[in-house]
């Protein structure tokens, strides 16, 4: 053993290998777990998704996002909740007001985005109805998910993406 | 190299000095490709179960419409699931079981689900009703048990409709259309 700060002129020897032993298993895990997924999210904060089996990945980020607190469309907060639940002033016949209006504006830029990409001719057809991607927190009742999903219909949304949380490690 | 090591080993007289690694480069490239990936990793997987909600059209309607066809619905609330199978036309053949929402009996009805795809393979639509007061969670852990076909799941030989490899990667899905009845309802 060499000695520390003596005069004897022996220098310092640190031993690297269990550092590299560390760093190599280090490397090897966060490789293997390494997602290539084209889409890259960050879940919202105030939620927590439910967990699932599926093995299709997510391929679009949320444009509905409803946490303990709001409902957000494009991180635009739209409707405070109460208690888990829209406001009665918030609500009408089942669906949200707001939350339809936000929705609407989108379909409407899709479908003038797809009039300029098509020409014009694509106007005339009847649109498709569009897809959209729901984030939400796996606590909500089923009352919250039939008042979005019934406002997003409205708006001519049909297919809902509904973000899960699946195994991690493939 | 410490000198008492060097000293031992020139004093054996067995040769030249062994070659040292230097293994600074190596430590530099593993630090950094650690912070590289600590930093880009995602350790929570996002993925999706696509349903659907009806929509009225005004779109003429399918003449080919087949005459008999086969009918698989779902209802979830407070007790539990039932499910049930029959055909349009007689013989209507109806099947209702009945299963409660706990771990279980969810993968009995995932079973049940796929001997009902098994029997009418053609059929990839479920009608799915939902009561007001059940959580999203268990929702999601019942569109699983309809939705995604298991590692562990026997091969079931789906007919492949088109080359699309979106379908394709949607081959893991053991009934490929969910409709949320009760959203309009």
């Amino acid at each position: 053993m060499s000695s520390a700060g003596g005069d004897s002129g022996e220098s310092l020897s640190l031993n690297l290998t269990p550092m590299l032993d560390i760093f190599s298993i280090l490397v090897t895990f966060l490789l293997m777990s390494y997602s290539t997924d084209p889409t890259n999210h960050d879940v919202d904060a105030n939620l927590e998704l439910p967990d699932s089996v599926t093995l299709v990945s997510m391929d679009e980020v949320p444009s509905i996002v409803v946490n303990r607190k709001e409902i957000l469309v494009n991180n635009k907060p739209i409707v405070t909740l109460e208690n888990g639940k829209v406001p009665a002033a918030e609500s009408s016949q089942g669906a949200i007001p707001a939350l339809y209006k936000a929705l609407k504006e989108i379909a409407d830029t899709n479908k003038q985005a797809l009039i300029e990409l098509r020409g014009s001719d694509a106007g005339e057809k009847k649109a498709k109805p569009g897809e959209i991607t729901v984030e939400m927190d796996k606590k909500h009742k089923f009352d919250l998910v039939k008042a979005v999903l019934r406002s997003g219909q409205q708006a001519e949304f049909i297919t809902y993406k509904l973000l899960v949380a699946k195994p991690s490690v493939d | 190299m410490s000198h008492g090591k060097r000293k031992r080993r020139q004093a054996s007289g067995v040769g030249p000095e062994a070659p040292e690694l230097n293994i600074m480069p190596f430590i530099d490239i593993f630090s950094m490709l650690n912070t590289f990936l600590l930093v880009s990793a995602s350790f929570l997987g996002l993925g999706i179960i696509e349903v659907q909600v009806p929509f009225l059209s005004n779109s003429p309607e399918l003449k080919d419409l087949p005459q008999r066809s086969f009918v698989v619905k779902v209802d979830i609330d407070e007790p539990g699931i039932t499910l049930v199978t029959q055909w349009t036309a007689p013989p209507v053949d109806k099947v209702e079981k009945t299963f409660k929402l706990n771990p279980v009996e969810i993968a009995q009805f995932h079973d049940e689900m796929i001997a009902v795809r098994t029997k009418v393979p053609e059929n990839d639509k479920v009608d799915v009703r939902v009561e007001s007061m059940i959580e999203y969670e268990q929702l999601v852990l019942v569109l699983d048990a309809i939705k995604s076909l298991k590692e562990t799941d026997p091969p079931l030989n789906l007919p492949v409709k088109d080359d699309d490899p979106k379908n394709r990667a949607r081959g893991s899905y053991l009934f490929e259309k969910v409709v949320l009845g009760s959203v309009i309802l």
